[in-house]
């Protein structure tokens, strides 16, 4: 048997439970001798406290024998707004969860997006959505004339449809989509100060999302992925395949108007300057990097133990808002040890992957 | 900042200094982290009209950028703006958030990205089709 669930605003529903209480319920009441340690759990479930916690989800029930299975899989809540070429937000709503289709590229893709990026999260590290609680999932297109960006502004992704002459638009791309809604993660978990190198830590970690959820969807290993952030997004006009290389920082574009790709991606091509808010889109390379270092030492799929680690890394509360590019390594050789044992491969190759960039270096790391 | 032509202690010819007032505007950041640059230099027909959009901006309150805002506006791959004007005998510059690019500023940066869409640029172009 197939049920989806779709808890109105209104309706009664629990917590963690993405079980509905209606459900519980009926369990609770269930006389039949096949479902009575189903039944007692449901009653004890019932009798627990619990907040009052939307969460969407859509379950799958099936008769085990005797047994009654209930598997749940949250699902995401997702609003789509069109800004209509101002910059006005939110816009106007165009697409909620379960409305059909707009029709309107830009809007139907961010909707996709926004659904890819749920499903990561929760398949990767059991995480429901940006705020770890279900929140909603918000995007604004079409915002701005002509604007060439797509950003994070602390509560919803907001993209432009780009200029035509460098960028085609961005929410045909899902490094770029993950990428914002990344942002969303790390402003939870506690945030990195945007600004310097905790603000390229910021954007290297928004990178990792960025890519993790695109080669989650393809179901690509770390070997066969491209580890490009941005790939198709600018017009034919420029000479570049992507806005970033996480394989080769600095390689990702070289144009005559745009200038060469200008990422590090080692610690002693550090980039000092005032722009960009210190460098955060430029020295983001340099932690990107270490990434792909570990995840390729790894192998398999890099959200696994790589991505993991890193995740575990930003949300375990070791980690502070200042953190410089050592202090997040520490952070991660740290987890690394408690999740997997110290001097484990996992350990080792995280300590390797920033020593390969410079962040650490081979007599400290001892 | 003075039109040289109102200044008394300037010596030089007023047509020759006007023509040494340009105006140029970084972006960086967004989430591609690109740099554009757009330069003006205007020439003496027009650098009434340049000074006036120079002059409503309130370049004091804006912080430079060496010393960037210490409070941050939220979010993430926002665009960072640097706007400079020089004439003869002064540099004025400004950093600002793209929250803070509103009114006489972003009209100023909206005049030069129009002007100096080529990223050289001499003499802009009217600022309006009626003007012309």
């Amino acid at each position: 048997m197939d049920a989806e669930t779709r808890p109105r605003d209104h309706a009664p529903h629990t917590a963690h439970a993405i079980i509905p209480a209606y459900l519980l319920a009926r369990l609770a009441a269930s006389a039949h001798p096949g479902f009575a340690v189903a039944s007692e759990a449901a009653r004890a479930t019932l009798a627990a406290p619990r907040a009052y916690r939307p969460v969407r989800a859509s379950l799958d029930l099936s008769v085990d024998g005797g047994a009654l299975v209930v598997e749940a899989t949250p699902t995401p809540d997702r609003v789509v707004s069109d800004a209509k070429n101002t910059e006005t937000l939110p816009g106007t709503r165009v697409r909620g969860e379960d409305d059909p289709a707009t029709g309107d590229a830009a809007a139907d893709e961010a909707f996709d997006g926004l659904g890819e990026t749920f499903a990561f999260l929760w398949d990767a590290f059991e995480r429901v959505s940006l705020d770890g609680a279900g929140g909603a999932l918000l995007a604004t297109v079409h915002y701005g004339e002509r604007y060439d960006n797509a950003f994070w502004n602390g509560e919803r992704m907001v993209f432009g449809d780009g200029d035509g002459e460098v960028f085609t638009g961005f929410t045909g791309s899902l490094t770029v989509i993950a990428h914002e809604l990344g942002h969303g993660v790390i402003e939870s978990a506690g945030g990195l100060v945007y600004a310097g190198q905790s603000g390229a830590l910021n954007e290297s970690i928004a990178d990792v999302f960025g890519v993790l959820t695109e080669q989650h969807a393809r179901g690509q290993r770390a070997d066969d992925a491209t580890w490009l952030i941005g790939e198709g997004i600018f017009t034919d006009a420029v000479q570049g395949t992507a806005l970033r290389s996480m394989i080769a920082p600095g390689t990702a574009y070289d144009d005559d108007v745009l200038g060469q790709d200008p990422q590090p991606a080692h610690m002693r091509d550090f980039v000092d300057t005032t722009s960009d808010n210190g460098g955060v889109h430029i020295n983001s390379g340099i932690p990107n990097k270490a990434f792909h270092l570990l995840a390729t030492a790894l192998g398999g799929f890099a959200w696994e133990r790589a991505g993991r680690i890193w995740y575990l890394a930003l949300t375990g509360g070791a980690l502070t808002p200042t953190a410089d590019f050592a202090a997040f390594a520490q952070v991660t050789l740290d987890t690394a040890a408690r999740e997997y044992g110290e001097d484990s491969e996992e350990h080792t190759a995280v300590r390797a992957a920033w020593t390969g960039v410079g962040v650490i270096d081979d007599a400290a790391s001892r | 900042m003075p039109h040289p032509a109102d200044d008394p202690t300037n010596d030089d010819d007023p047509t020759t200094a006007a023509a040494d007032l340009s105006v140029s505007v970084e972006r960086s950041g967004g989430f591609a982290g690109l740099v554009r640059r757009w330069v003006v230099t205007v020439a003496p027909p027009d650098a009434d009209r340049w000074y006036a959009l120079i002059d409503a901006c309130p370049w004091p309150q804006a912080a430079s950028p060496e010393s960037p805002p210490t409070i941050q506006p939220p979010g993430a791959d926002r665009f960072c703006w640097t706007v400079s004007a020089t004439a003869a005998r002064e540099r004025r510059e400004a950093s600002l958030s793209e929250q803070e690019l509103d009114g006489p500023w972003r009209a100023l940066v909206d005049a030069v990205r129009d002007a100096g869409a080529s990223g050289a640029g001499s003499a802009p172009p009217p600022l309006s089709p009626s003007e012309q």
